[in-house]
């Protein structure tokens, strides 16, 4: 089904990346778990080890080079991302990241945040993606620098998040 | 005869009133869906939704000739839309990235900023004739004319200066280095102070027209647009990556407070009868009211899709 949909997706999408222009790309993951957001927000705020409930990273290597904080993430299949992770909000229970290298993407900025869910004991946990195509400038675009390039690559990467999220703190007692 | 008169005499004055009645229009660009919301915003609500071209994005109006005109991006035209009824009513064709759009004072001409070419097209905004283009420096955005028609501001992101351009010949009469990746760009209503928001550089450039002297003060996250109040006493600042507004005391040169708006807003302006401010939140699909008196957000309205509203966006009842 989820292979189904980003079928489908991607043929929405390549209709819009045919066109040309700065248009910013945007996706807005939320999911809603049963676990208070105290106990979601812990291990979201823990950006050292984010392979813990991202699925598809293998290892995480933190290094700090003046005020700034970077992250790289080794991937199961094999790729690299570089990330700065840009603050880390205790109070709104929010961290922004920018996401530097290793996609078809440009000006990467992402947050995820941890509010209160519907209900008594439910957190809402939002992954939110601001991104633009990796191709700065008119068309023609190269192949892969496309706007679909980018929502594929997040979509594969950063997406299974949520729900291994959910998973996670919803099994846990 | 008698009868026809009347109803003659009715339709003037139901004419007449609806005129008069006639609240000032928020048309908000949503880049995501292909249309523009329009809202009335003394009842702050979308009273209608328009589809223009593929990703609008700036917006400009012109209200002696009851137009607002609308850059599609993707679709490389610009949409012109009647405010009387709220139609579209021509697609000028411009090629290149059209985004920044601005229309003179006096209504005779028409500014769109080509980002991808480095271009400004002058537009006639009757005749749709391009009356003329000229390169400028690099990825030209925001663009604002001055309330005396004699120039024209625009910011250049990728050269992190405002261009100032003769509008006679659209000569460079000026170019002032600002902060990184300028993007928006406004004017006080009297047109003696010029104000940029730097992205990169998370910074507000506010610049005296006259002396060209320049205080840069420190905003939130990925500041997009800035809008004056009427009486040139405030700045509100959208913070693009902070969900914030900053709202800064022009005199005093200090923020003195930051509004909570939605996810990404963007474009800003103030509506003038109700001195209120709207601001567009790309990443919520809603617009925030602000009271201005106070601060404080009075209301959220949805719009379309991606909701940029690049531009003079409220067009005041005349």
């Amino acid at each position: 089904m989820k292979k189904f949909l980003a079928l489908i997706a991607m043929a929405v999408f390549s209709v819009s990346a045919a066109a040309h222009g700065p248009t910013p790309q945007k996706i807005d993951d939320r999911i809603i778990i049963k676990a208070e957001p105290a106990k979601a927000w812990a291990m979201i705020k823990d950006y050292e080890n984010v392979q813990k409930w991202l699925p598809t990273v293998k290892s995480v290597k933190v290094e700090k080079k003046g005020a700034d904080t970077f992250r790289t993430l080794t991937l199961k299949n094999g790729g690299k991302i570089k990330e700065r992770i840009k603050s880390i909000d205790d109070a709104n229970m929010k961290i922004k990241f920018e996401v530097l290298e290793g996609g078809p993407f440009s000006n990467y900025n992402p947050y995820i945040s941890v509010k209160k869910g519907p209900n008594a004991g439910e957190s809402e946990v939002r992954f939110f993606h601001r991104f633009y195509r990796q191709f700065p400038n008119n068309p023609p675009i190269p192949e892969g620098q496309d706007e679909a390039a980018a929502i594929q690559f997040i979509t594969d990467i950063y997406l299974p998040g949520n729900e291994n999220l959910k998973k996670l703190l919803e099994s846990s007692k | 005869m008698y009868f026809a008169h009347h109803v003659f005499l009715y339709v003037l004055l139901s004419l007449m009133l609806s005129a008069c009645t006639q609240s000032n229009l928020a048309y908000i660009t949503n880049q995501g869906d292909n249309t523009v919301s329009v809202i009335d915003t003394k009842q702050q609500k979308v009273i209608e939704t328009i589809v223009v071209g593929k990703a609008p994005v700036g917006i400009a109006n012109a209200a002696d000739l009851h137009r607002v005109f609308v850059t599609n991006v993707e679709d490389q035209n610009v949409t012109v839309i009647d405010t009387n009824t709220n139609k579209v009513i021509h697609h000028i064709p411009v090629s290149g990235s059209p985004v920044g759009i601005a229309a003179s004072p006096d209504n005779q001409t028409l500014y769109v900023a080509d980002w991808y070419s480095n271009r400004i097209l002058a537009i006639d905004p009757i005749t749709y004739a391009i009356k003329q283009k000229v390169i400028v420096e690099k990825a030209p955005a925001g663009i604002i004319v001055s309330p005396d028609n004699q120039r024209l501001y625009i910011t250049a992101r990728d050269s992190n200066e405002i261009v100032i351009l003769d509008t006679q010949d659209l000569s460079t009469q000026q170019r002032i280095a600002v902060g990184k990746h300028p993007f928006g760009i406004t004017l006080s209503i009297d047109g003696s102070m010029l104000y940029s928001a730097n992205v990169y550089d998370n910074t507000v450039s506010l610049i005296n027209t006259q002396t060209w002297e320049q205080t840069i003060l420190a905003v939130d996250d990925h500041p997009y647009c800035a809008v004056a109040s009427p009486d040139n006493q405030t700045l509100y600042v959208t913070n693009t990556l902070d969900e914030s507004v900053s709202v800064i005391d022009i005199p005093s040169k200090k923020i003195i407070a930051t509004v909570t708006v939605g996810e990404t807003p963007e474009g800003i302006d103030y509506d003038t009868e109700n001195d209120l401010v709207y601001v567009a939140n790309w990443g919520e699909n809603n617009v925030t009211v602000i009271n201005a008196k106070t601060n404080k957000v009075i209301n959220t309205i949805p719009v379309g899709d991606k909701p940029r509203a690049f531009g003079q966006f409220i067009k005041h009842k005349k």
